[in-house]
């Protein structure tokens, strides 16, 4: 075919139109994802404090942010959830969707409510938890008023086990969705390999342990870096669940740079804090990203 | 090292009936082929004989031992799947000694076996890599690697072969021969290539829609196919059909064949009782390409009757060896196989031999060999 020159236009049209098309969002994004994480990464270098201001004064922010108590602890908490809820969340959805794989009946009626938590805004699962775990409302007081008087489940009001629950809450929103991703890796395994290792003689034990489980290695490493990045950005559960207390017992980086970046007037130290939760996340996402482009090649 | 029988096995799920009453016997060293095409039940067959599914009814028996409910892994059976199925998380000596790693066998024979296996597959320099790591026929190796090790009573293979290319596949039926000749193992072997199934059954086991069409050695099979389901599907180019009728001219049966114009009579000199019954009547009418030919006489061979007729040429198919020439009688698609100098040109007309001798007729309602 002659290309005419309406076609020509045309053609020029077909590759321009998708870049034009896009440009908006790709404007937006840079403004305001990229835009504003080089502006904080600024900030955190300023001396400001109830505004933004923009006289340097290198890394001083930093030094502060690091003296500070209420970051420690932040990062001690962090530390505490982000262990215990991406290993429990792992090791349940695991559990869940080796159980559901075993051809049972109703796996389509069981499998999206394991994964509805997920459907849920953190603070409604907060909300929620808050209210079942208060012991003048929830848990104790139902044991209390059927009769088991010695009850106690105050973990919510303890300094040392609030924490613990945020852990509960947020592993109740995220296994199923574990367990979906797991369950989905447990299909891809080739019939097979399950038939060929029966025929070994593996026993139902060996044959998870030794041949099913490692197998499913891409899997642990996709949860491992969806839950993280979901335990370094946890803010909305905590609001909702506990607000940071009792005292500051469950404050996270994420709450601390909240409050210090607008209550407590220390813009250049919440900035700090974002940078640094920005790196953490950063040094989990990108060698992920960068392994997973790879392999596609 | 055992033999096998198959005694009435049935298997339906639910109300599907996909094995209706199989009965199967080889003995000690034998290489028994399930062939037949996609569907017909013989892959269902052979999990029944792994244990990977049971029964419905019948019995299967591993020399004298029922094992119906005997697990899969007591049953001294080992298995090469069509996918491999190696274990990807392990190295390639892992996959071989996992067997018998579950069954306590101690590391030291481990090693002896592994080694010993290696080099009857010459796979040793292969032993520390992973199955990603190696290519097809490499994991075809290693698969079969590990079902020896174990020295089973006998082997089962599902389609090992259909997942390698042309060339391979050659040379690995090759091998797999050449194993069984050395081990003298008792072997079950599925397939859906007729072709496999010739060159290496001791004897076949033709399938079709869960009922065994035909239980015989190679050659039985193919000269003698039991109807037109097994002699349609063994040999390559397939055999020819045509209508015809049986005719009875002075005590000589001949074949008639209703052509427009100039009508085939084939004269069978040496016919078999059975044909009686049928004069007078319509048969099916088969012939391999093999024993149509270009115009012959009796002499060239001495077994042979060869009948003259001519026909025109409508296409021609070189192969190297043979020139596959396609002539139309009463509307069918005829294949007769010509030797490369005696080729004709398309639309010509030649004249061609039928060996009578080598001809099977079919009853054309119950399509059984007469």
């Amino acid at each position: 075919m002659q290309p005419s020159l309406p076609g020509k236009a045309q053609a020029t049209l077909r590759e321009v139109l998708p870049r034009l098309v896009l440009s908006p969002s790709l404007f937006l994004i840079l403004l305001f994802v990229y835009g504003f994480i080089i502006y904080t990464g600024y900030l955190s270098l300023t001396d400001s404090r109830m505004l933004p201001s923009y006289d340097l004064e290198g890394f001083g922010n930093y030094a502060n942010l690091w003296g500070q108590r209420n970051w420690l602890v932040a990062l001690q908490n962090l530390a505490i959830f982000g262990i215990l809820y991406i290993a429990i969340c792992s090791v349940l959805g695991l559990v869940l969707a080796i159980l559901l794989d075993q051809k049972i009946r109703g796996e389509g009626i069981l499998r999206p409510i394991y994964l509805y938590p997920m459907a849920l805004s953190f603070i409604v699962t907060g909300t929620a938890w808050k209210w079942f775990l208060d012991p003048g409302l929830g848990l104790e007081n139902t044991m209390h008023l059927w009769g088991w008087e010695s009850f106690t489940f105050n973990w919510i009001k303890d300094r040392d086990m609030a924490i613990y629950t945020v852990v509960i809450a947020a592993v109740w929103q995220s296994s199923g969705f574990v367990m979906a991703m797991f369950l989905a890796g447990l299909r891809g395994i080739d019939s097979e390999i399950m038939k060929a290792a029966q025929m070994d003689g593996a026993s139902r034990w060996s044959l998870y342990t030794r041949i099913v489980i490692p197998q499913l290695r891409p899997v642990f490493l996709s949860a491992f870096v969806v839950l993280a990045h979901l335990a370094i950005k946890a803010y909305d559960l905590v609001i909702a669940l506990t607000n940071g207390g009792p005292g500051r017992a469950t404050e996270l980086p994420a709450t601390f740079m909240y409050s210090y970046t607008f209550t407590r007037n220390q813009m250049g130290v919440g900035a700090s804090s974002a940078v640094i939760m920005l790196a953490m996340i950063a040094s989990i996402i990108v060698p992920y990203l960068y392994s997973e482009l790879r392999e596609r090649r | 090292m055992a033999s096998l029988t198959l005694d009435k096995v049935r298997k339906a799920f639910g109300p599907v009936e996909v094995l209706k009453e199989i009965n199967l016997s080889i003995d000690d060293g034998e290489f028994l082929v399930l062939v037949g095409p996609s569907g017909c039940g013989k892959s269902t067959l052979l999990n029944l004989i792994a244990g990977l599914e049971t029964s419905t009814d019948g019995e299967i028996r591993i020399g004298d031992r029922v094992i119906n409910d005997v697990h899969p892994k007591d049953r001294n059976i080992a298995m090469v799947f069509q996918s491999y199925a190696l274990y990807p998380n392990m190295t390639v000596r892992k996959n071989i000694t996992f067997g018998l790693e579950i069954r306590g066998v101690s590391n030291a024979e481990r090693d002896k076996a592994v080694a010993d296996v290696a080099k009857l597959l010459q796979i040793e320099p292969l032993l520390d890599r992973k199955p990603a790591q190696l290519s097809g026929g490499q994991r075809q190796r290693v698969a079969m690697g590990r079902a020896l090790v174990r020295d089973p009573d006998i082997f089962l293979f599902d389609e090992p072969l259909s997942n390698l290319d042309a060339k391979l596949r050659v040379d690995m039926r090759t091998e797999i021969k050449k194993l069984h000749q050395r081990l003298g193992s008792t072997i079950v072997y599925v397939t859906h290539d007729q072709i496999e199934a010739m060159t290496l059954a001791s004897r076949i086991a033709v399938m079709k829609g869960g009922i065994l069409q035909q239980f015989d050695t190679p050659q039985n099979i193919y000269e003698r196919p039991n109807n037109m389901f097994v002699a349609g599907f063994i040999g390559s180019p397939s055999m020819n059909f045509m209508d015809a009728t049986l005719r009875d001219e002075n005590g000589t049966l001949s074949v008639h064949i209703d052509r427009e114009g100039s009508p085939i009579s084939l004269p069978l000199f040496e016919a078999p009782e059975s044909y009686r019954a049928y004069a007078g009547k319509k048969v099916v009418f088969g012939i391999r390409p093999e024993a149509l030919t270009h115009k012959r006489s009796s002499s060239d061979s001495a077994d042979s009757q060869y009948v003259n007729f001519d026909s025109k040429v409508e296409v021609i198919e070189p192969t190297g060896a043979d020139t596959m020439t396609v002539i139309e009688i009463a509307g069918k698609e005829i294949v007769a196989r010509v030797r490369p100098d005696r080729a004709p040109t398309p639309g010509e007309s030649m004249t061609f031999s039928a060996d009578m001798s080598q001809i099977s007729l079919f009853d054309p309602d119950s399509e059984l060999r007469i």
